[in-house]
């Protein structure tokens, strides 16, 4: 599955499919809420941020972008060609490019991956797990991802209680 | 005086909003698990976005306006609740992490019977553990079964705690004019709306039904 995952992203990444990156990132992201798999949340944040960078002209006019956009490839053939190699080939050496390309040429403090890792461990947290298991899955920062969800309309779907009986229970408690 | 475990959830979301200062005003203790203690202290103290909240956040426990617990027996209860949280659905996903379970485990294992949470999960495992079940089968785009017998068994453990959030505490607070040195205004509403946008698990329309409840 994960060799599956990895063919599509880089079709979608050659062909300049912003949308479809998003789609495999959001995919692998539900992928990982499963099986917990650090290789397919790799995927999934990998996925995000080249998603990201496809959308910000920024980047793609930025010197260096088609030594980056070969790099890219590069390293998904070889995670192609052996599943094995995805942890050090998109985990470490595609992450750190990413990385290196973000500090030259992006607009925000915070890197591009950190951004990824929040945005999926939100996609976790709307999904059921709690902040705290969905902040592990993806290595997100709770400060960040607990902002970041208060601004998101996820609490809006949950079911609420009558705040006069907690506020009461509340009030004795609290003396 | 008696206690309120906190999980972490709860602590930032009044933190970022400058709001600790109001806990020594209750008649209560907010204690927190070591696990709690070292995700709001330890591991943020070495980002550097996050340092200077992570250092407040120590000032916080120093002075004891929040208090670190170390209950015996702890870890090895937390385990369990772990393993029976996480295994409520087919296939199974990890609804529950560590420090959450750990203050499960101290609200079972000691006289405390309140936990201050702002995050949803958690609160819903204690509460209404089926609402959280088809809300999690309703957001999967794959087949989930839950356990139902086996969720009720686990909520069941808890159906002697309160559950309140970081607005239930500002609701009181508010109340009890602890607010008021903040001027005029909208003290409420604003306040209310602070925490939800720090991630507090509140709707819009509940914080409706606390303005008209409290106006």
């Amino acid at each position: 599955m994960k060799k599956e995952f990895v063919e599509k992203l880089k079709k979608a990444f050659l062909h300049g499919d912003a949308r479809g990156l998003k789609e495999i990132s959001n995919e692998s992201a539900e992928q990982a809420v499963l099986s917990r798999d650090k290789e397919m949340v790799l995927i999934s944040l990998v996925s995000y941020a080249l998603y990201k960078m496809l959308t910000k002209p920024h980047y793609h006019y930025a010197p260096g972008w088609s030594d980056f956009v070969k790099e890219v490839v590069s390293h998904l053939e070889l995670c192609i060609k052996d599943p094995r190699a995805i942890q050090e080939a998109l985990g470490k050496r595609l992450i750190e490019d990413i990385a290196k390309m973000d500090k030259l040429h992006g607009r925000f403090m915070g890197d591009l991956i950190e951004r990824a890792r929040v945005k999926q461990a939100s996609r976790a947290y709307a999904m059921g797990l709690s902040l705290d298991s969905a902040a592990e899955l993806t290595g997100a920062d709770r400060f960040r991802l607990y902002a970041y969800i208060g601004r998101t309309r996820i609490h809006e779907e949950i079911p609420a209680r009558s705040v006069r009986d907690r506020y009461e229970r509340a009030k004795e408690v609290l003396g | 005086m008696s206690q309120i475990v906190c999980d972490s959830s709860s602590i930032i979301s009044l933190s970022e909003n400058c709001l600790l200062n109001l806990l020594p005003r209750f008649k209560v203790d907010f204690v927190v698990p070591r696990s709690v203690e070292k995700e709001l202290v330890d591991k943020p103290l070495r980002v550097d976005e996050f340092e200077f909240k992570a250092l407040r956040l120590r000032e916080a426990i120093n002075e004891g306006i929040i208090q670190v617990k170390d209950v015996p027996g702890v870890h090895k209860r937390a385990e369990q609740i772990l393993a029976e949280a996480n295994s409520l659905f087919t296939p199974r996903i990890k609804i529950l992490h560590e420090g959450e379970a750990e203050c499960m485990a101290m609200l079972e294992l000691t006289d405390v019977n309140t936990l201050l949470v702002d995050e949803r999960t958690t609160r819903l495992i204690i509460e209404d553990i089926i609402a959280l079940g088809n809300f999690i089968q309703s957001r999967a785009s794959f087949k989930l079964r839950m356990d139902r017998e086996k969720a009720m068994a686990l909520q069941e453990r808890f159906s002697d705690v309160t559950v309140l959030r970081s607005t239930e505490l500002i609701a009181v607070a508010y109340e009890k004019g602890l607010l008021n040195n903040l001027g005029d205004g909208h003290l409420l509403h604003a306040s209310l709306y602070a925490l939800k946008y720090s991630g507090c698990a509140i709707t819009k329309g509940e914080i409706k039904e606390y303005l008209q409840l409290l106006k």
